[in-house]
Parts: structure tokens; sequence; C-alpha cells
């Protein structure tokens, strides 16, 4: 499998820790790999140096053997973009927008333009100086896949969209998927990205600090959060002496959220035996969940 | 080169060229028609007007080619096809030059034109060499907003520089004007802008000192454009 995007201590230092450190990435070919973190944390910084439009301070990296930066204008041929933030040029519609842009790549309008078209739903013939967010975040998604590029970089490509939206983005990403067509995605959210990604990296100031594996999904969905409200203070007094791991804890509302693992169920049902609790909730532990509690830590 | 670039640039600025044409087409052809034509076309017209007027376009479009589009981000579509950035640098270059020339083309026209219709008493040649030197003059502006709109990524900057300083240029053009009406402490004024350089009234004189003179302006707008793409092409940008 050939290397779609590789780096080796990519580094841009923006100074006053901004910026992204020593990234070191290898994704290979036909594999969606997510990028998350919170704002500021380095997902455009990202983006940026794999398109070459930031020279890096330390570090280089690759796409598919061609250095980002050196041969920028070679790698686009090989690179679907949707930037982070949305801004068209001063043209009219959508419908002279699009053309231009097939013209800058030198392609015509076929039939997979359409059916990208009519997939998210698009009205060509809206001034795009009156298209909302989420219209142009849909045609900006329409100009990275009519590339047919065999990779797609997309900086935070559902903002604004509609759940309905999402769920269009979601299948086309698998459509390309099954095609062979890699993709690096950054996103905030991490619920999304899970049914998508092969593997999701987790950014913090700069800097990878977690990898999320399909293994790693298993053992997070192995884990269900109990959250259980107490009746009475003294109940509540009980809970939060429990040794399961607790995330959180409300003492207002009498409330305790604890962690534990699926197997881990009888032995809480047993302790729970000397509370009064007034509700009971339980939910599989998600990616959310998870980014949470690690936010928390690191 | 990139042709579909040029095309979508041509477009986009279209009108604020043409308008700007329209009106200083309309205020030589004006001029010459008239009496007193030789200080009516000379100071008034080459001397002030013509540098104004051609400015506001280089400004606005020159501002607009680079920097606006990379302020606005929409320069990012462009930086997505395959295209070098020094071939978007030159192909925006090609796009100012291209229309100064296509304008100054049509004033000379226009100038020749009316010269005859009305007889207002110039030589073919000296109309000519007025509209070509007023051009070298609108190229080296030119060069000027291009290096300010390639090395900033903020419209402001890039106006706050090299828009101010063509605007610097045209006002201590007009105050060096006044030399010419006796005011003697102001010779000085000329030497400090770039407009002086196109000598007019050595043309309209038929002399040949302004020939010399006008390679200062090609100088201008040689390095200008020269610096302007190299910075663009090695600069980040935030896309």
């Amino acid at each position: 499998m050939i290397s779609m995007i590789a780096t080796e201590h990519l580094t841009k230092d923006y100074k006053q820790d901004r910026g992204v450190f020593d990234l070191n990435l290898n994704i290979k070919q036909g594999t969606i790999v997510g990028i998350v973190g919170k704002n500021g944390a380095g997902k455009m910084t990202t983006m940026r140096l794999l398109m070459g439009f930031l020279h890096p301070t330390g570090g280089h990296s690759e796409i598919c053997g061609l250095d980002s930066w050196t041969e920028a204008a070679r790698t686009k041929k090989l690179i679907g973009y949707v930037p982070g933030e949305i801004a068209f040029p001063d043209t009219k519609s959508g419908e002279t927008f699009l053309n231009d842009q097939l013209a800058l790549l030198r392609a015509s309008k076929d039939q997979y333009v359409n059916e990208l078209i009519q997939r998210f739903k698009i009205d060509l013939t809206a001034e795009i100086k009156r298209m909302s967010k989420g219209m142009k975040q849909k045609t900006a998604l329409v100009c990275a896949f009519m590339t047919r590029a065999p990779l797609l970089l997309l900086d935070e490509p559902t903002t604004g969209l509609d759940p309905v939206m999402r769920d269009a983005f979601i299948d086309l990403i698998l459509q390309v998927k099954a095609n062979g067509t890699t993709v690096f995605l950054s996103s905030h959210m991490f619920n999304e990205l899970e049914r998508t990604c092969d593997r999701i990296l987790f950014l913090r100031d700069g800097k990878i600090v977690d990898t999320i594996t399909p293994e790693k999904f298993k053992e997070i969905h192995n884990h269900q959060r109990v959250t259980i409200q107490a009746i009475d203070a003294a109940g509540y007094k009980l809970l939060v002496k429990s040794r399961f791991e607790q995330v959180k804890t409300e003492p207002n509302s009498r409330e305790v959220t604890v962690l534990i693992q699926r197997d881990q169920m009888p032995a809480l049902l047993k302790q729970l035996e000397d509370v009064a609790i007034s509700d009971i909730s339980i939910d599989t532990q998600t990616l959310d969940n998870y980014f949470e509690k690690e936010l928390a830590v690191h | 080169m990139s042709f579909p670039l040029l095309k979508q640039t041509f477009k986009a600025n279209f009108s604020v060229w043409g308008l700007t044409t329209l009106i200083m087409s309309i205020l030589l052809g004006q001029l010459m028609a008239m009496k007193e034509t030789v200080t009516l076309v000379g100071p008034m017209f080459y001397g002030m007007l013509a540098p104004a007027l051609v400015a506001l376009f280089v400004v606005i479009a020159g501002n607009r080619i680079l920097a606006g589009q990379v302020d606005q981000g929409s320069m990012a579509y462009i930086m997505t096809a395959p295209i070098r950035r020094t071939t978007v640098a030159i192909t925006q270059m090609v796009y100012m030059i291209g229309s100064l020339i296509a304008t100054y083309g049509i004033m000379t026209v226009v100038a020749v034109a009316v010269n005859h219709l009305v007889d207002a008493g110039f030589k073919t040649a000296v109309l000519v060499n007025l509209n070509f030197g007023a051009f070298m003059v609108a190229l080296a502006f030119a060069g000027i907003m291009f290096a300010a709109s390639a090395i900033f990524n903020r419209t402001k900057y890039a106006m706050g520089t090299g828009g101010l300083l063509i605007i610097a240029f045209i006002l201590l053009a007009i105050i060096g004007s006044f030399s010419n009406y006796g005011v003697k402490g102001l010779d000085a004024v000329q030497n400090l802008t770039i407009v002086s350089l196109f000598d007019f009234k050595n043309i309209m004189l038929e002399g040949s000192k302004w020939l010399p003179k006008l390679a200062g302006l090609a100088g201008v707008a040689v390095a200008t454009f020269g610096i302007g793409t190299t910075v663009f092409a090695k600069k980040d940008l935030p896309l």
C-alpha cells in the first residue's frame, strides 16, 4: 500500500505554543483518518501544511511521495480540498462558480458532477451572496468531490449541514472509500467521525496525544455510563463512596455517573441494592464521552 | 500563465476597468476639443487627471487580484487547482499589464481621432508618445500595487502601503505642478514623485529628454512586479 500522506516531524511553530509540533503521520491509500481537537488545536494548520499553503518551520510532509511545499502544484492534482473557512470568489451563482472551478481544473461537467449536485440538493441558480452557510458548505463539498482526486482533505466538512445532509455526506464518504479514495478529515464532532473513520487522531495544543484505532473503538464501546439518582442525601453519599469510576457527580440533583465495563454490571447492581434510587439510565460510552474524559485528564 | 484564471480575473474586474477607461477617454476627447488645448491636455490631463484616474483602477483591481482573494479566502479555490503560485502571480500580472495596454491603446485611438475631427493641431507622434508615457506611469503604479497585494494577506495592509504610496505620488505631482506657474520653491517636490518621470512637457515640445526618463518608470515596474511574484510564491497563505 502506498502512503497518501506521510509527514516526518512536521512542525509549524507560530510561537506562544501555537501551531503544530512534530507531527508524524502515515496514511495509507484507501483509509479514512479523522483528526479531532478543540478550536485552536492545530487542525486547520495541519490541513494548510498538507496543502502547501504554509511553509513548515521543521520537518516535512509528502502527498503520494511528492513534497507538499516544493511540489505543491503537482500534489494538487491528487487532492480535493474543502477549506475550513468557506469564502467563494466574486461570481454570480453556484453554477458560474462550479463552471469556473471546472475550468481551473481543466475538467468538464459530467454525470458524476450532476449526481453530486443532486445528492446534496443544491440549487445552482441561487446567488452566491445569498447562500446560507449550509448551502455554501454543500457547494464546497461538491467542488472537492468533483475533482475525483485520490485524496480528499476536508477541513470541518460538515459545518452548517443539517442532519439529513450530514448522513448524505457520510454515505458519500463510504462510497468513495469503496473506490479506494483516501480521506483525511477534521472535525470537532466526534460522533460523526466514529461512523466513517478507520482511525482518529486526537490533537491537542498542536500535538497528537491519542490515536483511536478500531481496537480502541471496541474498548470504548465496551464501557457503559450509568447515571444513578439517589432519593436522599444518605443514598447520594453511598453512591459517591462507590468504588466504580465516577465521571460526573451532581450533589444538587443527587446524581452520580459512573463508567463501568459491561461485565461489571452485576457488581454495580448488587451495590445499588443498598441505595434507594429514584432513577437510573444506562448509555454506551461514545467517543464524545471518551474525549470529554480525556480532555479533563490531559 | 493560466487562461481560465485570466478569464475569471478579467470578468471580475471588467466593470472597474471599463468605467475608468471610459471616463478617461471621454475627458481626453472633451479637453482636446476645447480651446487652450496645450494647457488642458498637457498639465491638466496627462499631468494630473490621467495618473489619478488610472490609479483608481490600479488600486482597486490590484488589491483584489491577490490580497483581496487571500483575505477573503476565495484564493483557496484557485490554489486547489494544479497551478503553481508563480503562475497565479504571473497571470494576475499579465491581466494588469494587458488591461493598461488596452486602456492606453483606446486612449491613443480616441486622441488621434478627436485631433483629426476638431483639428486640435497635435502631431500624431506627440499623441502616441503622450499616451505611451502615461502608460508607463500607470505600469509603475500597477507594479507598486501588485507588490503590496502579493506581499500582504490583508487588504487593509495592501491598501495602506501600495495604495497610499500611489496616492502620495499623485498628490506630490499635483503640488509640484505649481512650480510651472512660478512657485519656484516647489521645484524640489517634483523630484519626490515618480509621476514626474513622465515628462509630458518635453514630449509636447518634441524634445528627446523624455524617453530616458521613462526608463526610471520601467525600472520601478520591473522591480515591483518581480518582488511581488517572488514573495507570493514563497509566503504562507492563510487559506
